[in-house]
């Protein structure tokens, strides 16, 4: 009976938020009571705190729920409910507690409830996101009240980064299955199931002056058109995701700002099971053929940046100039590719993708003309998007077109698209066989010394830009569009920007 | 129409609707996509295949089909349509939550379409070849050539964006504001009712035309009968029949029109979720959205049929 | 018979047109040209530029034959069969009308969008899926529609006559019970078009439709809803051409009507 009770909330709590008839422009009042209104794109399928159910979950996730740390507006690793970490002298992970945090039922929190969250997330039957690596823990110590010690089968240099996912939380241990108690900034108060969801301060949030908004209220636009108008109306301060044709338009709107970072990125998969991709000349003389100036253009309306390597982000010590291009544009190398691979005469291919998302549409049609310029010609297979994922996980397609944005800005992030060594996903080649690409991600996985991390990832880069994993087309810009009034929010850069809602604890009206 | 009739009718339409069920239950578990990996894929992340086995294992969904089905049917006989492989929330409460709202929308273009598309057609027919006929007609193939979500996304431009008289979109319970209920139900109203206004004004022009020609008029009329008295005892009377006939079927149409007016407008109803539990192929969820369509439909099939009698005396069950 | 003279042309012109796409020496309709993306009108390309910097005067004669192909096809697919349907229901009842009625009902259940997405999932999305689905959701409109028709013919003195004077039972359906019942039915083949036409782009907008990057009006008007605000007058071409295809339609089904039905000619 929960659910129905929170139902009741919800509507009881939207009364007082809806019920102004001048639901157009009540910007004033709803600042007066510290209460943001938050465009979301859609509706969260759940809340589990472990579950991975996307960028729009996480959001409310991050602010319901607290986990050992998190990211600054820097994008660097900043402590919550631990206030400091370290590797140890066996190579074991050492975090130190902060005192008095409170979950939202006032109970303290305790290295035991660490404990019990991790062993929960790797547990037999978790299906948790972090499920895999978590299993990789050998096991958890609690030497003192205050302190963790984590000591894992193999050592793992960016341990800490995996608490500062948005499926990693830390939950009081004896909470129910379907009500997780937290320690996060806000509270859940409410939702109203498929269109919005009500957020309340938690009053004893240990972080005293935060969080800084008294409420937020996310509201779902899932059609990006109503979102940007919703916007624009004032019917919402805030926005995610605005569509990249409408970015202009708040740009030049006075009441407004956009907030942008390169993230996210498109890409080319590959089942390497079968000829002719099997063949890495093949997949280079891919890279080669596609000029990704079209694809900025036409899916992302110049809203984006052609991407000609690995997506390494630019500026982070991992980033290489020469590297980053080692994909350019080059339509005679590729055709040279081609001829060497056997393939002279170009041959006959499909390119799975998705009609019902249009960057992914758009931008299988410029890969498809630029491919048939070298003699590839692909015939566009456009299925829904479940479908898509269904294809790509089981290996029934030649080439496919993928979105997605790395795990954060560590190369260890891109683990996930580039180590076609785990089993197999809709989001990496299928069966490619990279193991070059392979064996350096691993080694800078068990390397601690940030140099000869360096290192490792530029060999890993080279390795890839010969073996190629998967072929980088365009980084896509991420935006949130907001009311001037709205202050104290970053977009966390690179990969890190779906991880920007765990800002709204800072934001305020100014 | 007796009371056999009826439970004859009765009978007929739950064996219908256990047909439809049937149907979409097995052609869903056909489709390709796993529930719980897309779940686990929002967003377009990569789930780990040993974490998608285990989902799928907590859902039930490693059981074979007939079995699933089974127990499908178990929970339809004590009224249970089961939970959402998504949040495991109850079926039955979503559809009790969102019906009604989709059916207030439905109803309000109805409504709209009825008191528009019905009189203009009865006017042109009357008036056949005139200048509102014409400008009519034209007007007919504009409203219907326009996509709905063309029209919404326009509407919310012009009152919303430029203008700023209406709020974008969205939902607010009668009795919280009746007021701003109304505005938020306004644009969707108009965007699901101007097809089938068209649809009507073509339909009762065109049966118009063809009762106005009948030999029972040209009799009334040489009998020397007030016109006003032919047009509303005989022919609106005869014309209408086929004008219930397409509103009945139209019912369908508007119900799925629904789909993209309730997206395009933020609009809560049922549809919203039944394209994102195709989506996320939430079987129970499909399933029991179409199941409670099914009945709906069967229902104002029903009523149509007894529209039908009451009409024209003539029309009897097969 | 005056009266189908310009709706007939009209139509005809159209239908023309889509045909004669490939002779007409039009630039390639999906040849891209990103660098021009977008562009006003010009003396080479009258209508524009799509957000592909396609030929937008190229892409609207070429879809016009995926668009009129797929509703035609489909209108008239579910138009035949509906009729035969609904004049077994309407004529003979019994058991086979009943199963020709309640058949239709089992299709009329399915919400249409939701039926296209289940076809279309498990067919995979193009055009013959396309004209299957909009058969099928067609086929129970003119069932219906011939249906009553026929139960409020067939009372009638003539049919009676007819039928009195021994006339076969095809002979009376073909002579007539069927032009009695055409207006009405010709009423629901132009609505099926039109409507087929705009459901195939509603379709499109949810990705469901015609494969890209083939032109059809429906996935111009897709494109064109995400660039409305730079380049309204795509919408407006794609939209212009629907609206003129279904007034013609209508126009011709009027005067075809006209035609057939002796009674109301006199008007």
């Amino acid at each position: 009976m929960t659910i129905s009770r929170r139902t009741v909330l919800g509507a009881g709590l939207a009364a007082p938020l809806l019920a102004s008839p001048l639901l157009s422009r009540p910007a004033a009042a709803q600042r007066a009571n510290g209460i943001l209104r938050f465009g979301l794109s859609a509706f969260p399928p759940n809340l589990q705190p472990w579950v991975s159910t996307g960028a729009s979950a996480g959001t409310v996730k991050m602010l319901t729920h607290r986990s050992l740390v998190t990211y600054d507006s820097k994008g660097e690793l900043r402590g919550e409910l631990a206030e400091s970490w370290a590797i140890d002298g066996s190579g074991a992970w050492v975090f130190k507690l902060r005192q008095g945090c409170l979950f939202h039922n006032g109970e303290p929190v305790t290295a035991e409830d660490v404990k019990w969250s991790i062993e929960q997330i790797a547990g037999e039957k978790s299906t948790a996101y972090m499920r895999s690596q978590f299993q990789g823990i050998e096991r958890v110590e609690i030497p003192d009240p205050r302190s963790i010690r984590i000591i894992t089968k193999e050592p793992q240099a960016t341990l800490p980064t995996w608490f500062a996912n948005y499926n990693t939380f830390i939950i009081w241990r004896n909470s129910t299955a379907n009500e997780p108690i937290g320690a996060g900034p806000f509270r859940l108060a409410g939702q109203e199931r498929g269109s919005s969801l009500s957020l309340v301060a938690f009053d004893k949030f240990y972080k005293p002056g935060f969080p800084k908004l008294k409420g937020i209220k996310f509201i779902v636009y899932a059609d990006e058109n109503l979102r940007n108008a919703a916007l624009q109306s004032g019917d919402v301060d805030m926005i995610e995701y605005v569509p990249w044709q409408s970015m202009a338009a708040v740009e030049a709107d006075q009441r407004l700002k956009l907030d942008t970072v390169e993230g996210p990125f498109m890409d080319v998969l590959f089942n390497g099971s079968k000829p002719p991709f099997n063949d890495a000349r093949v997949r280079r003389a891919v890279a080669h053929a596609v000029k990704r100036d079209d694809i900025v253009k036409v899916a992302f309306f110049g809203r984006g940046k052609p991407l000609e390597g690995l997506p390494i982000v630019e500026g982070t010590p991992w980033y290489d100039k020469e590297l980053a291009h080692g994909w350019n544009y080059d339509p005679a190398r590729a055709k040279a590719l081609l001829t060497e691979a056997g393939y002279a005469g170009g041959f006959q291919t499909t390119l799975l993708s998705t009609a019902q998302f249009g960057m992914h549409k758009d931008t299988a049609e410029v890969v498809q003309q630029h491919l048939a310029a070298i003699g590839i010609q692909c015939e566009l297979q456009l299925p829904d998007w479940s479908t898509r994922v269904s294809r790509g996980s089981r290996g029934q397609y030649d080439m496919a077109i993928h979105g997605v944005s790395a795990d954060n800005n560590d190369p260890d992030g891109l683990t996930v698209v580039l180590d076609t060594s785990l089993s197999p996903t809709h989001g990496r080649s299928f069966k490619v066989d990279v193991p070059r690409t392979v064996a350096a991600l691993a080694k800078g996985r068990g390397e601690f010394d940030q140099a000869k991390r360096v290192e490792i990832y530029k060999e890993m880069q080279r390795a890839a830009l010969e073996e190629v994993p998967l072929v980088g087309l365009a980084w896509r810009e991420q935006g949130y569009g907001m009311d001037k009034g709205v202050k104290g929010f970053t977009n966390l850069p690179g990969a890190l920007t779906t991880s920007s809602g765990g800002m709204l604890e800072e934001t305020f009206f100014g | 129409m007796s009371a056999v009739w009826f439970a004859h009718r009765i009978l007929i339409a739950l064996v219908l609707a256990w047909i439809v069920a049937t149907i979409v239950f097995m052609a869903l578990h056909m489709v390709p996509g796993d529930p719980a990996e897309l779940l686990l894929s929002t967003g377009g992340t990569s789930p780990d295949p040993a974490t998608v086995a285990e989902l799928r294992e907590k859902l039930g969904l490693n059981q074979p089909i007939l079995v699933q089905y089974g127990s499908f049917l178990a929970g339809l006989l004590r009224g249970d349509l089961g939970t959402s492989l998504v949040d495991d929330y109850p079926v039955l409460s979503e559809i009790a939550l969102r019906l009604p709202r989709t059916l207030e929308l439905i109803f309000a273009g109805t409504l709209l379409a009825i008191a528009i598309g019905v009189p203009a057609g009865v006017y042109a027919a009357l008036h056949r070849g005139g200048r509102f006929d014409r400008i009519a007609s034209g007007v007919t193939a504009l409203l219907l050539a326009i996509p709905v979500f063309v029209v919404g996304t326009l509407l919310v431009l012009l009152f919303a964006q430029t203008l700023r008289l209406m709020p974008a979109g969205g939902f607010t319970p009668l009795t919280q504001d009746p007021v701003l209920h109304l505005k938020l139900l306004t644009l969707p109203a108009i965007a699901i009712g101007k097809g089938l206004a068209a649809v009507l004004f073509r339909m009762t022009r065109a049966s118009m035309l063809d009762a106005l020609a009948n030999d029972y008029v040209r009799t009334a009329r040489a009998k020397g009968l007030a016109p006003g008295r032919v047009l509303f005892v005989h022919v609106l009377r005869n014309a209408l029949n086929p004008v219930v006939t397409v509103l009945g079927l139209q019912m369908g149409t508007l119900l799925g029109g629904t789909v993209l007016v309730e997206y395009v407008f933020n609009w809560p109803g049922l549809s919203t979720p039944l394209l994102r539990a195709v989506e996320a192929r939430d079987y129970p969820m499909v399933v029991g959205i179409v199941l409670t369509i099914s009945v709906l439909f069967l229902l104002i099939n029903l009523i149509v049929e007894l529209i039908h009698a009451l009409l024209d005396p003539r029309v009897s069950a097969p | 018979m005056k009266r189908l003279w310009f709706p007939g042309a009209f139509v005809a012109l159209i239908i023309l047109i889509a045909i004669a796409a490939p002779v007409l020496g039009l630039p390639d309709p999906v040849r891209q040209d990103i660098a021009r993306r977008l562009a006003s009108p010009t003396a080479t390309s009258w209508l524009g530029r799509d957000e592909f910097g396609r030929d937008v005067l190229s892409r609207l004669i070429w879809g016009a034959r995926t668009s009129l192909g797929v509703a035609f096809a489909s209108a008239l697919t579910a138009g035949l069969i509906g009729v035969v349907l609904g004049l077994i229901g309407g004529w003979s009842r019994g058991t086979a009308a009943f199963l020709s009625v309640r058949s239709m009902d089992i299709i009329l259940c399915f919400p249409p969008v939701l039926l296209a997405l289940l076809v279309v999932t498990l067919l995979g999305p193009g055009a013959a899926t396309l004209i299957l689905v909009l058969s099928v959701l067609y086929l129970p409109g003119f069932a219906r529609v011939t249906y009553s028709e026929v139960l409020s013919v067939r009372g009638r003195d003539y049919v009676e006559a007819t039928r009195a004077l021994g006339g076969r039972t095809w002979y009376i359906l073909l002579r007539t019970v069927l032009p009695n019942i055409a207006g009405p039915i010709l009423v629901q083949l132009s609505l099926a078009v039109a409507a087929a036409v705009v459901l195939e782009s509603g379709l499109s907008f949810l990705g469901l439709g015609v494969v890209p990057p083939a032109p059809s009006w429906g996935l111009m008007i897709r494109g064109a809803r995400a660039t409305m605000e730079q380049a309204p007058l795509l919408l407006v071409w794609p939209c212009a051409a629907l609206t003129l295809t279904i007034l013609a339609m209508n126009l011709l089904c009027d005067a075809l009507r006209d035609a057939v039905d002796p009674r109301t000619s006199g008007r």
